[in-house]
């Protein structure tokens, strides 16, 4: 049985991140896994750990610089890795992306695939919808809680809403997506650093993949980023002085009252 | 003229505020508003009939089978494929982005995904943060329409009702078709008040020393209406769920205040609060970070802070 993660390679969020003209330059920020697949892969990991014979593949369309941070996916035990690095592939558009990795799971025929519920950079959301969708297949999105029933071919998932925790039924195969709290990523052990060296990585064109250029291009976005610019700063704030706690609390619901007027 | 298209939300009987907010950026982007909602809820369905729309779908649930992404976006695309909207609209909430997300695979069509603005123009703009809000990016659909987006919660203004109230269609969506279907909601209990529609939000950090003391923060939040926040610190230590999580790996808040209790201030939690309209940090660290982008602080300890803050507001409310 075949399990798949597909993970995104995003800048760390604690990167400052400067502006090149209209665009962000990303030339010198450090790239991490993107934190929701973290979770995804834990959650794959999980289900091997239960049985053997469960084979996990690492997923990523993105550059082959991205070595280093995927090979720690094989650290932390899944089995095989598979970056697509191509430049006709236009990396910012998440239908494009989706048609990439559609195309590599299908040979890879997982029975599940783990995805984050958003990529920290652009919080599209999109992509691993999006692969569900050109699978054809079912996906839950934005999962706290899942547990996969593989003899009888069916899951459930929780997430959470605004109007409480939502119970899905589903059946397998399917797509689901990461919600921080589905579980704790454990961290590589020494033993799974060595081991990852030697475990299969592999980087494919698009013509491994499948796909023709024509359909993944840039001249098929449908939005274009126009500009990228600082959000202007908060102006410097005010610490409320006062000789004793009680008189800063009395002037700090004063000033909300009368100069803020929040309360 | 162009038409718009939006997936109204509600829990329970209420309309949830977003969609107002939907209404407000339906309104800017075109003349004629269409909706769709999924509610078994008549008193909901009547508060949608009078948000001023032309034509009013109900995708009506069955018993025990409510929101199915496949069978919505297939009806939903139907909708688009007969009216032609040049935008649909949904709220960036749980459901809405995933519907969304859904329904752009489903059709191919352009997605911007967490508006916070939009700017007129002969093909207008959309503004949405990117990189947890450290970058603002501005984009514009080069193909369709239709065009599809979400919008954040809390940042447009509510529309208000309307014109005459419409009747809803229904609409039996078909879940044979769906192979992932939404069979139970546990409902949160009646009045609590969600993270990402409250106007004021009080958020606790490590700072509050042990997780007994969030109950101070509980006890303010149900006597002034607001609702409580958390730091991922004592997420993970295990103080309170991560529903109440704020920050790039929690949830994304815009109240009219935030008080931040105890909270250092990283930069993956100000990426959750920082287009709050008014930020006030309690934190016994003068130089903590969190004070950088306060508009108001007190060096001091929360635990003996909130509880005065409490009463002062009461107070002052009479
Ligand atoms: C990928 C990633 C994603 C993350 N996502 C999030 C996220 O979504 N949200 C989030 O919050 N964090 C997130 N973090 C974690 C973030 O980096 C910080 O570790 C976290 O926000 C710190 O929480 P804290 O402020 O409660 O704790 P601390 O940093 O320990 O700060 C405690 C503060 O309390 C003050 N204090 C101590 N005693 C008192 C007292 N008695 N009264 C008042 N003040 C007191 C201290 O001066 C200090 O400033 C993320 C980190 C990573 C790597
Ligand atoms: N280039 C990519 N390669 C592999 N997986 C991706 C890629 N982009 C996005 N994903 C997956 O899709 C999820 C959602 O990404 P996004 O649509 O960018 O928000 C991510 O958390 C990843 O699991």
């Amino acid at each position: 049985m075949n399990l798949a993660v597909i993970t995104k390679l995003v800048p760390d969020t604690e990167a400052r991140l400067s502006l090149a003209g209209d665009k962000v330059d990303l030339s010198d920020v450090e790239m991490v896994i993107n934190p929701f697949d973290e979770y995804g892969l834990e959650e794959a990991l999980k289900i091997k750990d239960a049985d053997e014979s469960v084979k996990v593949y690492a997923l990523m369309v993105g550059p082959e610089s991205a070595r280093k941070q995927v090979v720690n996916c094989l650290a932390l035990g899944a089995d095989e890795a598979i970056v697509v690095d191509d430049e006709a592939i236009d990396g910012a558009n998440p239908l494009a992306v989706a048609e990439v990795l559609a195309a590599e799971l299908k040979k890879l025929d997982p029975v599940l695939v783990f995805a984050g519920k958003q990529g920290v950079d652009y919080d599209w959301g999109l992509t691993a919808v999006a692969v569900a969708q050109k699978l054809n297949w079912p996906h839950v999105g934005v999962v706290k809680q899942f547990t996969p029933d593989f003899a009888a071919k069916t899951f459930t998932a929780v997430t959470e809403s605004d109007e409480g925790d939502l119970a899905f039924s589903g059946s397998l195969p399917a797509v689901i997506t990461a919600e921080k709290g589905l579980n704790t990523p454990r961290y590589a052990s020494l033993k799974g650093i060595m081991k990852a060296k030697k475990k299969p990585f592999a980087v494919h064109k698009l013509a491994d993949a499948g796909v023709g250029a024509a359909a993944v291009g840039a001249d098929r976005a449908k939005v274009e980023e126009v500009q990228a610019t600082h959000p202007p700063a908060r102006e410097p704030g005010r610490i409320i002085q006062g000789e004793e706690i009680a008189d800063r609390v009395c002037e700090l619901v004063r000033v909300l009252r009368e100069e803020a007027k929040v309360l | 003229m162009a038409k718009v298209l939006v997936y109204l939300e509600a829990k329970g009987d209420e309309l949830k505020k977003i969609s107002r907010e939907m209404m407000t950026v339906a309104r800017m982007l075109g003349d004629s508003v269409s909706g769709v909602i999924s509610t078994a809820s008549d008193v909901a369905l009547s508060s949608a009939g009078k948000l001023g729309l032309e034509k009013l779908t109900n995708l009506a649930p069955e018993e025990g089978k409510f929101y199915a992404s496949e069978a919505f976006a297939a009806e939903l695309a139907k909708l688009v494929e007969a009216e032609a909207p040049a935008y649909v609209i949904f709220g960036q909430t749980n459901l809405g982005r995933d519907l969304a997300a859904r329904l752009a695979a489903t059709t191919g069509v352009g997605y911007i995904s967490d508006v916070t603005a939009t700017e007129e123009g002969e093909t207008p703009t959309f503004v949405k943060p990117l990189y947890a809000g450290k970058i603002i990016g501005k984009f514009r659909f080069k193909a369709g329409p239709p065009h599809i987006l979400t919008i954040r919660p809390n940042i447009f203004s509510p529309a208000e009702a309307e014109g005459a109230e419409v009747s809803a269609e229904i609409v039996q969506p078909d879940y044979s078709s769906a192979r992932a279907v939404l069979t139970s909601i546990a409902e949160k209990a009646a009045g609590t008040i969600d993270l990402r529609e409250a106007t004021i939000v009080i958020s606790g950090g490590r700072g509050l020393g042990e997780a007994a003391n969030f109950q101070m923060l509980f006890d303010f939040a149900e006597k002034t209406g607001a609702a409580v926040g958390a730091s991922r610190a004592v997420v993970d230590e295990g103080w309170i769920e991560h529903a109440h999580q704020v920050g790039q790996t929690g949830k994304t808040v815009n109240p009219t205040l935030y008080i931040a209790c105890g909270i250092s201030g990283a930069i993956q939690h100000l990426a959750g609060m920082q287009t709050s309209k008014c930020i006030v940090a309690i934190n016994t660290n003068e130089s903590a970070p969190i004070f950088k982008v306060a508009d108001y602080g007190i060096v001091g300890d929360c635990k003996e802070v909130v509880p005065l803050l409490l009463e002062e507001i009461l107070k002052s409310r009479g």
